[in-house]
């Protein structure tokens, strides 16, 4: 009878079954006997001599799980690996399993800080590319089940959004291929102590967003993590992997990727088999392929990405890189020298786009113009748009996969980002987490006079959303929590409104409601 | 001009190193010079650390010749040491200034240009700022009071010309901060660049660019120690990211830079602070190979409780023999040799019953924990 170890990966969350996890089975000189990509709920057997083995399971977002097994004679031995403890939410696993995240955060949303802290979305609008505040779409299942629905979850250490942006449309060029016109967006968080910042968001498929109270050192640091990512957890983990410069691993998948559809090599075709439903997985696998080197694989598909899909800076900005990998292969040849006017004029385009979806694209574009300015192709419009995209640069977070940025506006980024309250006059937006009292009073939710009860303490909401307990007056739930030394008092979640016996959170929570 | 090291190997494919440590900055607050930097650039201060960690890096590349994908051929090594600073730098050492820095720049692509099996290490360690790009302060910054920033170096633009040079493997360490002040949010620093940007030049095969903090973060360091940055990254090297590749202990681009945020916090793990790596890495290729590497172990016992009452007996690492066999108290942390072993922990009062586990040391750290019933 056969002996080994019976792998089981362990996690729960939704439409995580595709991201990818390299389990090695190590002897005890630590030689792998057994490497193997497997999804994040599969189980597989592996066949081993009886001794003792290292079991390792890495995830794109740098998390390793390990497990010793000794392994008997005739027998199967159990490995059950707990993928999910790296995710205090099952609802939030596709960003700790893909996207480098510290899961040790420590701070949390009931901290005073946080407190009116808001999202919104904008739009970019072809084609003169003005950026407005809208509603989260609402947009037909694109299998016509009906409509997508936009899910939240609230956690006092991150709060999960899902929703669907706009559904592909398209129209056909005079030259008979298909164009599609999507808007481009942005999502936005900010608070009266929040410097705002802006996150580019994917078009035309489901996205998923993370905002939780950073893990990082706070002072220069942004207060915020806020993570964007679409429901492609395969680009996603590639994404990841090459976000975190791990390259080995990224390699090693892509090739297993590429053999378990039974090619010698990945090639862009494969990996971005979807391309035309899914332009942003398309521009993470073209991204891969430009820092592979492996400019040759990208075959006419860069051409395409830049050409379909005019909203997205990210496929004009790849084919400019194949481009100049093409013009590179020229040097030291004889005969006429090809022109770098076209490349120039790939990266003026995506400049003119807008915001790159991903941070490697905003690299790669500033490095571009600089070679452009280089060349004294182009040399105003060249500068000009350096000008633009250095601003962007400037405020820009690289360490975050999706392009991030403090400004007031997608628009207007700015080292110096702005902090404070939303104006409703610029349009719909949703508190995060805790609601300020003075905001639910506005909308009629709360009155001046309301008695909040918590076991052993009863607070009176005054007219200036502030509150009175045991003739103490506090700014916040937050600040009355810290005066009395009680983290639990912190979040409305704690709190009920004495005359409609209902949780102060539940009263508030149409505030927190995605607009729509 | 000297240089630190010279194996004499010439034209034949080897590791060229220009390490570059600036603690000494005349016109900032404590500096040798009268004239002080205006206050736009906020309060720069002297520096303790660059030196020591310049030389530190130096003197760890000069005691590991071998193990890369060419041996050892050159080092040039630039320091700048505070004026109050009980540094001493060695001799063939010339300070940091800005012009030494290019000229030696130009002399190391040089060495790097002439084999494309060169590996080229560039490292940085001193004050920094950032705006569009990264910008290294020399140890003259702001002696031009009219461009202070003819004192710096702009880093990626700098980085982007030097992937024209032939070697293959170009690997770039930088140890300093990326803040931004007020006054730089003014006007566009006019920094200088080494060489000039040729878009026909190709990207080199093997990057491996990486910053010790992210944008508008800090890199930091003891005072007279080696900055946290560097301490990973001698570790990592050493094989703290080391990877097994059949019979060898592999340092890999990828892994150093996929991993080197974890060694950081090992580094610094005391005080809790988290610095982030920003990292570039194109195809992960080999760096080196090391010996067996070691490994932080932290074993604990669950519930707690147990740990006052355990005894614990390692056994490893697997399978020689005789195994070490150490006897120590729980919880138990401290540097093992990567490898499997075999833990036991013994109860001589208490309710817990005698317990025995496996597990596998693997770089960069392990945290065990046994289970007590």
């Amino acid at each position: 009878m056969a002996s080994g170890i019976v792998v089981q990966l362990a996690a729960h969350g939704n439409e995580i079954d595709n991201v990818p996890v390299m389990v090695e089975i190590l002897d005890q000189s630590l030689q792998a006997q057994w490497q193997a990509w497997l999804r994040a709920q599969e189980a597989r057997t592996f066949e081993l001599r009886p001794g003792v083995f290292g079991v390792r399971a890495s995830l794109a977002s740098g998390v390793v799980f390990e497990k010793s097994v000794e392994v008997r004679r005739g027998q199967m031995t159990d490995c059950r690996l707990p993928l999910h403890d790296a995710s205090p939410h099952e609802s939030n696993e596709w960003a700790y399993f893909t996207q480098p995240i510290d899961a040790v955060g420590g701070q949390k949303f009931t901290e005073h800080r946080y407190l009116g802290l808001w999202i919104r979305l904008w739009e970019r609008l072809p084609p003169q590319g003005e950026w407005r505040v809208v509603p989260f779409p609402v947009v037909e299942h694109p299998d016509h089940r009906g409509e997508v629905p936009i899910e939240a979850r609230w956690a006092a250490d991150g709060v999960n959004y899902s929703f669907r942006t706009h559904p592909a449309f398209f129209r056909w060029s005079r030259e008979g291929e298909a164009i599609h016109d999507e808007q481009q967006y942005a999502v936005q968080v900010g608070g009266p102590m929040v410097p705002w910042k802006c996150v580019a968001v994917p078009t035309g498929c489901r996205v998923e967003i993370l905002v939780r109270p950073t893990a990082a050192p706070l002072g220069r640091t942004h207060p915020l993590d806020v993570i964007v990512s679409t429901s492609n957890v395969k680009a996603a983990a590639l994404l990841g992997f090459v976000q975190r410069g791990d390259m080995a691993l990224a390699q090693s998948w892509t090739q297993a990727w590429a053999e378990s559809s039974g090619a010698p090599e990945l090639t862009a075709e494969r990996l971005l088999a979807k391309k035309v439903w899914d332009p942003p997985a398309a521009a993470v696998g073209g991204y891969y392929l430009l820092r592979a080197r492996a400019f040759e694989r990208l075959h006419d598909w860069a051409n395409n990405l830049a050409n379909w899909f005019p909203w997205m800076a990210d496929g004009a900005i790849i084919r400019a890189w194949q481009m100049i990998a093409d013009l590179r292969r020229w040097r030291g040849r004889r005969g006429r020298k090809p022109s770098f006017e076209p490349v120039c004029l790939r990266l003026l385009e995506a400049v003119d786009r807008g915001v790159p979806l991903y941070s490697e694209g905003l690299r790669l574009l500033r490095e571009g113009l600089l070679l452009c300015r280089s060349t004294g192709v182009n040399k105003s419009a060249v500068e000009s748009a350096l000008k633009i995209v250095s601003t962007y640069v400037e405020a820009s977070d690289p360490t975050a996969a999706a392009t991030t940025f403090t400004g007031s506006t997608p628009d207007r980024p700015s080292s110096r980002p702005k902090k404070g309250p939303v104006d409703i006059a610029e349009g719909p937006f949703a508190y995060v987490h805790d609601v300020p009292l003075a905001a639910a009073m506005e909308r009629g939710l709360l009155k001046p006079g309301d008695i909040l009860t918590a076991p052993g303490r009863k607070a009176r909401i005054e007219s200036d959303g502030t509150l009175t307990s045991d003739r103490r007056q506090y700014a916040t739930l937050a600040h009355m929590a810290a005066a009395l030394h009680d983290d639990s008092l912190g979040s409305d979640w704690a709190w009920k409104v004495k005359h409609k016996n209902e949780a102060l959170g539940s009263v508030v929570q149409p505030l927190r409601e995605l607009p729509r | 001009m000297p240089l630190f090291h010279d194996a004499g190997r010439k034209k034949r494919p080897s590791v060229h190193a220009l390490i570059i440590g600036v603690g000494g900055y005349p016109r900032f607050a404590g500096g040798r010079s009268r004239v002080r930097l205006d206050t736009r650039f906020g309060r720069l201060n002297q520096l303790t650390s660059p030196p020591r960690s310049a030389q530190a890096f130096a003197r760890w590349l000069l005691a590991n010749p071998s193990g890369w994908q060419a041996p050892l051929g050159t080092i040039d090594l630039l320091i700048s040491p505070a004026p109050s600073d009980t540094f001493s730098a060695p001799r063939s050492v010339r300070p940091a200034t800005i012009e030494n820095i290019l000229t030696a720049f130009g002399a190391w692509h040089d060495r790097c240009n002439q084999h494309a099996d060169n590996a080229a290490v560039f490292y940085f360690c001193g004050h920094g700022a950032e705006k569009d790009e990264q910008y290294l302060l020399a140890e003259d910054f702001g002696a031009d009071a009219n461009n202070p920033w003819d004192g710096a170096l702009a880093f990626d633009t700098t980085r982007q010309v030097f992937h024209g040079c032939r070697a293959r493997s170009q690997y770039f360490f930088v140890d300093a901060c990326r803040s931004i002040t007020a006054g730089m949010l003014r006007y566009q620093p006019r920094a200088r660049v080494w060489g000039t940007l040729d878009w026909e030049a190709s990207e080199c095969e093997y990057d491996l660019t990486m910053k010790a903090a992210a944008r508008n973060e800090l890199a930091l360091g003891p005072k007279d120690g080696v900055a946290y940055f560097t301490q990973a990254l001698i570790q990592s090297l050493e094989g703290a990211v080391a990877v097994k590749q059949g019979r060898n202990w592999v340092v890999e681009t990828g892994q150093l830079a996929g991993r080197i945020n974890y060694v950081l916090k090992l580094v610094k793990a005391s005080e809790g602070y988290r610095q982030r790596c920003k990292s570039v890495v194109s195809v992960s290729a080999p760096i080196r190979t090391v010996s067996t590497p070691m490994v932080r172990l932290v074993l604990n016992c669950n519930p707690e409780l147990a740990n006052k009452l355990a005894q614990l007996r390692c056994e490893g690492p697997l399978p020689p023999d005789q195994p070490v066999v150490r006897t120590v108290n729980s919880p138990w942390s401290g540097d093992i040799a990567a490898g499997m072993y075999r833990v036991k922990a013994d109860f001589l009062k208490g309710k817990y019953r005698h317990q025995e586990e496996y597990f596998t040391a693997y770089p960069p750290s392990h945290p065990a924990r046994l289970e007590c019933k």
